[in-house]
């Protein structure tokens, strides 16, 4: 669709102040986005994960030789197919942690749009149900989001400015927040939590079904001399009590395979060291990063800085 | 130069012409003035979407100069479908062939079906009864092993002189090695002296595999190496020749096949004259002493599992 003068002039506006938004489907600047934008190679260390392994992992504190893949709302299928993509920049023998949430069991590749934002960084065959037809719109989105979606845009800039007004007017103090994250994803485990028969064959097959992707993961990167570390970071104490009414956290990994588990972790019982339920603060995350380093150094699998 | 020779017998030239992303007129004065500079290996693949016009540009070398289809070393290669670059996202791959997930391949002898089409449809374009050498163009996961089958027949049906691979690894040798009757003649990767990728050129050369170096010239892009741009500088004018001579002389001396892209004449004249000088073996180790294994083409997301 070509634009007058005058209307390119308003789309370029309106691009720039929707790619400002919290709205905007545009990958982080920090994980896997930042990776794609510098393209570092001959990687030591990396990590695939979602929320909880985007903020908790930072880069400072792991070294040049690290790179952060996980990306928001991140499925261990798409950070799978992260790893089949991506692993060249790998050094041989690198080592590639997989940051897993137990509550991530019960996501699903078929989270809608949400996973469209993989059509213009991974491989056709990588990406779980393929339509040519929303590709075409996501390399569009990229391009010109306003041009391709202009009504939803517009929306979103306007909701952006309007909750940016109210939020000055009175800051959400963050306890609340972080109750509110237990309560949605205590939400999730509570059906599982007043479960009967049926409920309970699924929350097996789920964990059977992580096991075998876990399990894939691991052959994949023996054959490419790469070596796999399971986290399994720190929870919530309110969240870790559903999560242990529902399953055993300790069946979520295969046993061959080599973990790294904080998630009974004593230093991390106090809830001022929480975000939401699932992700620690910035106070957590470094009293995390250290006791991973440390472990990391301890077992070999990274050179100690001393 | 003298030619080398592949494990069956079949010599190839030591230096040849890419083709990608060449058409029309500018591929058939491409290949006319490689032709005269002393160019006789030309390399182009199905989805380069240029085999036709090389076809119409080999009838005009025939016409305007005393070449033969004997004269000259053919290759192409067997691949997925690649987004045109006039489309959306172009020069992406589709995911149209060899993945599990293709429609195309769901079929009984989907493989053999599709490898013989392809082989049919290419020597129809390039107009010619034979190819001197095919080869797969990625390490396809899902049908690897099928397909290199499938290139045994056409070997074995004549069609073609020598059959090779591209991006291959060492594990994907040894895979070949416990099921394959005939061994690859010839593994066409990226190297540079930014990444000299010593140990599988290592393992061909003691497998008799030959290497031939696709964009052998990409690394002179990446101004951030000052050192490796000082040490080609310093030895273009020791040696009075171009920053590309040194580099194509390194892979020659190296025993790789480079098979750098121009449409320039001056270039493509230079880029084959690299025989009046040698470069000594410090200036080789220091050269390979640039090594930071940059991986300059995207490997591995035009090709997941490579």
């Amino acid at each position: 669709m070509k634009h007058t003068p005058f209307k390119a002039q308003i789309v370029y506006v309106l691009n720039a102040l929707y790619r400002r938004t919290p709205y905007c489907r545009k990958l982080n600047d920090d994980g896997i986005g930042k990776f794609l934008r510098l393209k570092n190679y001959s990687l030591k260390l990396v990590v695939l994960g979602s929320d909880e392994a985007l903020y908790d992992y930072r880069q400072e504190d792991f070294g040049n030789d690290f790179c952060n893949w996980a990306l928001k709302s991140q499925s261990l299928e798409y950070g799978f197919s992260i790893l089949k993509n991506y692993f060249s920049y790998l050094s041989p023998g690198a080592v590639v942690m997989l940051s897993i949430s137990p509550i991530s069991i019960f996501d699903s590749i078929e989270t809608g749009g949400l996973n469209d934002r993989y059509y213009t960084i991974l491989h056709p065959a990588t990406i779980f149900n393929f339509d040519n037809e929303k590709r075409t719109k996501e390399y569009l989105f990229n391009d010109n989001p306003v041009g391709t979606y202009p009504l939803k845009c517009v929306r979103n800039i306007i909701n952006d400015i309007f909750s940016k007004f109210c939020c000055s007017l009175n800051k959400t103090p963050l306890y609340p927040i972080c109750v509110d994250c237990i309560f949605s994803a205590g939400k999730i485990l509570k059906q599982y939590q007043n479960a009967n028969l049926t409920h309970k064959c699924s929350v097996e097959d789920k964990v059977k079904t992580r096991q075998d992707l876990i399990h894939q993961i691991s052959v994949f990167c023996r054959d490419r001399g790469l070596k796999l570390l399971v986290v399994i970071p720190p929870f919530y104490k309110n969240l870790r009590k559903r999560i242990d009414s529902v399953m055993n956290i300790d069946r979520l990994v295969p046993a061959d395979v080599m973990t790294l588990n904080y998630y009974d972790d004593i230093s991390f019982v106090d809830s001022k060291l929480y975000a939401s339920a699932t992700i620690l603060n910035a106070k957590g995350a470094g009293i995390f990063r250290s006791k991973l380093i440390a472990d990391l150094e301890r077992i070999g699998l990274i050179k100690s800085k001393k | 130069m003298q030619d080398i020779i592949l494990s069956n017998g079949v010599e190839i030239p030591r230096i040849g012409l890419g083709t990608y992303p060449m058409i029309g007129e500018t591929l058939t004065s491409a290949v006319v003035t490689a032709y005269k500079s002393g160019y006789r290996l030309i390399d182009t693949a199905d989805n380069y979407y240029n085999e036709a016009d090389l076809g119409l540009s080999l009838q005009k070398l025939y016409n305007s100069t005393d070449a033969k289809r004997n004269n000259l070393f053919i290759v192409s290669k067997i691949s997925d479908e690649l987004y045109r670059p006039t489309e959306v996202g172009g020069g992406c791959n589709k995911g149209i062939y060899f993945w599990k997930s293709s429609p195309v391949m769901q079929g009984p002898n989907a493989v053999h079906k599709v490898v013989q089409e392809k082989i049919r449809e290419s020597l129809k374009r390039i107009k010619t009864d034979y190819l001197d050498l095919y080869l797969m163009h990625w390490p396809y996961p899902d049908f690897f092993e099928d397909i290199w089958y499938e290139m045994e027949l056409i070997y074995k049906q004549g069609l073609v002189r020598a059959i090779g691979v591209c991006n291959c690894r060492e594990r994907h040798f040894e895979t070949l090695r416990e099921h394959c009757e005939i061994f690859p003649m010839v593994n066409q990767f990226e190297t540079s002296p930014l990444n000299t990728k010593d140990e599988i050129i290592d393992y061909c050369d003691s497998n008799g595999i030959r290497v031939m170096v696709y964009s052998p010239l990409k690394s002179l892009n990446r101004m951030e190496f000052i050192k490796f741009h000082k040490l080609l500088e310093q030895l273009a004018e020791k040696y009075s020749c171009t920053k590309a001579q040194i580099i194509l002389r390194f892979d020659v001396q190296r025993g790789l096949i480079p098979i750098p892209k121009s449409s320039n004449r001056s270039r493509l004249l230079s880029n084959i004259n690299i025989d009046y000088f040698t470069l000594d073996e410090s200036e080789i180790m220091q050269l390979k002493d640039c090594n930071v294994n940059l991986p300059y083409m995207p490997e591995s997301r035009s090709c997941p599992g490579l």
